[in-house]
């Protein structure tokens, strides 16, 4: 635990000082302006907590992708992943520790993107169920941190990952029904969208911001963290692999 | 013959320069990442935004959204003219091509214009792809009318990005915030995902000399009612945008150049 603590405190210290570390949450308003703006111009206030999630969520999953899922690369670039490895600290204990920090960090997102609806557009967005958001918030937080894990072990692996990640976004928006219930989607995508731990994280936070009641909240924390940890598991595994054969082949600081 | 006597055409620079980007281009993505990578984030990127016109409820809307976003596409790609002389500046390529008896300013517009023409294509595929996914067939006849008009947003991208780059050469740590940054303001004001009227009057005023507001109101007008005057005029305006912030990024630029020159401050970054 304490070297998970101590890679969170790190990355924490590290993060105001490199612009592309903070970028994200910066550019963020304009994003919210975007969705708001959509539902406003259509009359659609009762769309808000659309306006508002999806905008949130995009931003941490991109900070999850550039900054989580780049932080074992950027080690190696700056060869710092030598001393981390001969250190007696598990290294995929600190990278938990890191990943965990900026997804703390990426969180702020929604808190920004409430701020723009509430002063930008007067908008008084409901929060009828408050104790289901905040768990579905953190259950998202740790799904996001063991995808984050995922991605940053097949980011190192593999350089041809980084073209296809980058462009993954938007199609996991879409099957991860960010701004628009995934229902809406044609049927054939359907049981793609159950693997997407999004999917469930997004209805779950709307629902959370709707006066109807919301139903099965154990079962689809339970969903998120699941895949959550289903990612975790992998990433963890491959971090396994990758650093064995980069031990046996000497190749760590090759690029 | 010293360098200084050597004469270069300025069109024949400018193709060589572009076949260099091409090149480049071509070292960064493959046909299949280009197609499954690239396209495919575009096309999504589109259908996403259109989706909110469903969730709406209103079919008007999501055609709204759809021709906005796809348009709009044009401008993120023609935008990475900013990243792009940034990373010349990282490279230490900059002061190569000034020391060169050519108009480094030609060598650089050429190596980006590569932007251009990926920016087009993408935009007209994703309006296309998106178009057939949500139903909104688009007649070989109107796509040869539109996408001449989605060109002229890729050149006014092409030129407000080649100003912002010029205002930021010595910023490049921050390039890519400000690439997004311009871009995602096109997004929110010029008329992409609601017309402009919505917005504030100080903030019609400036999206009116900014890239993609007047060609993305030609190319409504053209999708709506067919080729017209007004239509035309829109473009018109559009390519005077381009143009305009073309001409003033590239003396920018000059400036920077002649200033590095001096300072001896070429190959230092921020």
């Amino acid at each position: 635990m304490r070297t998970v603590a101590a890679g969170f405190r790190f990355q924490l210290g590290l993060m105001p000082r490199n612009p592309s570390n903070w970028m994200i949450l910066a550019a963020m308003p304009l994003q919210a302006v975007v969705f708001l703006s959509i539902i406003t111009y259509a009359g659609r206030e009762d769309l808000v907590g659309h306006a508002i999630i999806a905008p949130g969520v995009m931003a941490i999953w991109t900070m999850a992708l550039f900054i989580s899922g780049e932080i074992i690369t950027q080690d190696r670039e700056y060869g710092t992943l030598e001393p981390l490895i001969i250190t007696p600290a598990r290294l995929p204990l600190i990278l938990l520790g890191r990943i965990g920090a900026v997804t703390l960090l990426s969180m702020l997102a929604i808190a920004e993107s409430w701020a723009v609806a509430y002063f930008g557009f007067g908008l008084r967005p409901s929060l009828p169920h408050p104790e289901v958001f905040v768990a579905a918030v953190v259950a998202t937080a740790l799904a996001m941190a063991g995808t984050a894990t995922m991605l940053s072990a097949i980011l190192v692996h593999s350089r041809a990952a980084r073209v296809y990640s980058n462009s993954l976004s938007y199609p996991l928006f879409l099957l991860g029904g960010v701004a628009v219930p995934v229902t809406l989607l044609p049927a054939w995508t359907q049981p793609v969208t159950h693997g997407v731990f999004l999917s469930w994280s997004t209805e779950l936070l709307r629902a959370s911001m709707t006066p109807m009641p919301v139903t099965s909240v154990p079962l689809r924390l339970m969903m998120i963290l699941l895949l959550g940890g289903v990612s975790l598991a992998v990433g963890l595994m491959l971090f396994h692999v990758i650093l064995r054969r980069l031990r046996s082949t000497g190749s760590v600081s090759a690029q | 013959m010293s360098l200084d006597q050597v004469r270069f055409r300025p069109a024949e620079l400018l193709l060589q320069a572009a076949q260099v980007g091409f090149a480049d281009f071509r070292a960064q993505y493959t046909l299949r990442t280009w197609l499954f990578g690239w396209i495919t984030r575009v096309v999504s990127q589109v259908i996403f935004f259109a989706m909110l016109g469903r969730l709406i409820g209103s079919d008007e809307r999501t055609s709204f959204l759809l021709i906005g976003n796809a348009v709009a596409i044009a401008s993120i790609e023609a935008f990475q003219v900013i990243d792009y002389t940034a990373s010349e500046r990282r490279a230490g390529t900059l002061p190569m091509m000034i020391t060169a008896p050519a108009s480094p300013l030609l060598g650089l517009v050429g190596r980006s214009s590569v932007l251009i023409a990926a920016a087009w294509v993408s935009s007209s595929l994703a309006l296309v792809v998106a178009g057939w996914f949500f139903g909104i067939g688009l007649t070989p006849a109107t796509v040869v009318m539109v996408v001449p008009a989605i060109g002229t947003v890729a050149f006014a991208a092409f030129g407000f990005g080649l100003f912002i780059a010029a205002v930021t050469v010595r910023l490049t740590r921050f390039s890519s915030f400000l690439s997004n940054l311009g871009y995602l303001s096109l997004l929110a004001f010029c008329g992409v995902q609601v017309p402009t009227d919505f917005w504030p009057a100080p903030i019609q005023h400036v999206t009116s000399v900014v890239p993609l507001t007047h060609g993305l109101r030609g190319v409504r007008e053209l999708l709506a009612d067919g080729p017209s005057i007004q239509a035309a005029a829109h473009l018109l305006l559009e390519v005077a945008v381009g143009v305009g912030w073309l001409a003033v990024g590239a003396l920018l630029l000059r400036r920077h150049i002649e200033h590095g020159r001096r300072a001896g401050t070429l190959d230092s970054m921020a």
